[in-house]
């Protein structure tokens, strides 16, 4: 099926460049994964729920410079294809170009360019219990590209939060991050996201930090970029167990574990690059782990080996 | 079927890092994720297009301590194993 032909009624006329009727006048800043993101032309209904949704990431100053812009327009409903959600599984459709990449989904459509600088359009129709949802999507891709050029990384990953730092584990559905998530809480922990995590680096060091983007567990919470402790592949298995993944394997288990971008066959060599560049600073260990909280003594044995490993 | 004479080419959605003694080849399309041994890692950098595969042979073979023989005959099945695959397509 072509690009946009199960979200929109007319994929061909998808806009070519970012331009169109502002749904109103407010804007908000939030701080994703280190970088300061505008979203202008919301109405008030809009900011709202944006407000809401995104509500520990809101930040108030104005900052001049550096900013991701999203501007944010109002088509009409009949450019969105009817579509019965039951029992539906939703997956975006996204089409990346040199010089662009599109994106559609439930009635929106949306646009990231690159030059002059990364910025992105959002055309919607949805109703305002749905926008917030709507934006939410945009900004996971826009992120993981924004992650990308920073030398970063968009993980699907659980990410939990010690007292020095984080450790996340990677792992696609149904690798166990939602679980791990819960036990992680159990043990008193303080978890980043069950979902997706970035990785981002701050004076030559690879640190993480929550993106407000749920998994099964409830919104994460903002927080401060905390020092990245560890990684791990996870399995679930019967026991718990960690063993050393080779450089190739646990490359490989990050590039699975990159959203988006790993599909984009003009960014791999970013995404490749940005995770030999990881690799050079922390192993990642695969985890085996039961569903019980005796794993965790595991991880934090790791700790100082991953983080002595990380050291040139 | 590949042939010493054959040339290949690395397919248009195939990203490959050489993290020796490991490659890792990234098939966007799928996307599908593979780890490969260091000899795969060692030919799959000179697949460029223009070289033939008996001139990819020649240029592996002073690093391993195998029979010519066999050497082509292991490098010929593994790059039909990777044509198959969908990572190398033959051009000539």
């Amino acid at each position: 099926m072509s690009f946009g032909a199960r979200f929109l009624s007319h994929p061909e006329l998808m806009p070519a460049r970012i331009a169109g009727e502002a749904g109103g006048s407010e804007t908000l800043g939030l701080r994703i994964a280190g970088r300061r993101h505008v979203v202008a032309g919301l109405d008030a209904d809009q900011s709202a729920g944006v407000a809401e949704r995104f509500r520990g990431f809101l930040e108030a100053d104005e900052d001049p410079g550096g900013d991701v812009r999203t501007q944010v327009f109002r088509v009409a409903p009949g450019e969105f294809r009817a579509i019965d959600t039951r029992g539906w599984d939703y997956d975006l459709d996204l089409d990346a170009g040199a010089q662009h990449a599109s994106l559609a989904g439930l009635r929106f459509m949306a646009r990231i360019e690159w030059r002059p600088e990364l910025r992105a359009a959002l055309w919607t129709a949805a109703t305002p219990a749905e926008f917030p949802g709507a934006l939410e999507n945009l900004l996971r891709v826009l992120t993981a590209y924004e992650l990308l050029e920073r030398g970063g990384l968009l993980l699907h990953s659980a990410g939990v939060a010690g007292v020095s730092g984080a450790w996340l584990f990677v792992g696609r559905a149904g690798a166990g991050k939602s679980t791990l998530s819960r036990l992680g809480i159990a043990l008193g922990h303080s978890v980043l996201s069950d979902d997706l995590n970035a990785v981002w680096w701050e004076q030559d060091r690879p640190v993480s930090g929550p993106v407000p983007f749920a998994g099964d567990l409830r919104a994460p919470a903002a927080a401060r970029a905390q020092p990245l402790l560890g990684l791990f592949s996870l399995r679930q298995g019967r026991s718990h167990a960690t063993a050393a993944l080779s450089r190739g394997a646990a490359a490989a288990a990050l590039v699975a574990c990159s959203p988006y971008v790993c599909r984009d066959p003009h960014r791999g060599d970013s995404l490749l690059r940005n995770v030999e560049m990881l690799l050079a600073r922390m192993a990642v260990r695969e985890l085996s782990f039961a569903p019980d909280a005796g794993f965790w003594p595991l991880v934090e044995e790791c700790e100082p080996a991953l983080v002595a490993e990380s050291c040139p | 079927m590949i042939r010493p004479e054959s040339v290949l080419r690395l397919k248009p959605d195939v990203r490959q890092r050489f993290l020796r003694p490991e490659a890792v080849v990234v098939r966007q399309s799928a996307p599908e994720v593979m780890v490969l041994n260091e000899l795969a890692g060692e030919l799959l950098e000179r697949i460029d297009a223009r070289a033939s595969v008996r001139g990819l042979i020649d240029a592996v073979a002073p690093l391993y301590a195998i029979e010519r023989e066999r050497l082509e005959a292991d490098v010929l099945a593994f790059l039909e194993e990777l044509r198959e695959a969908g990572v190398v397509e033959e051009i000539a």
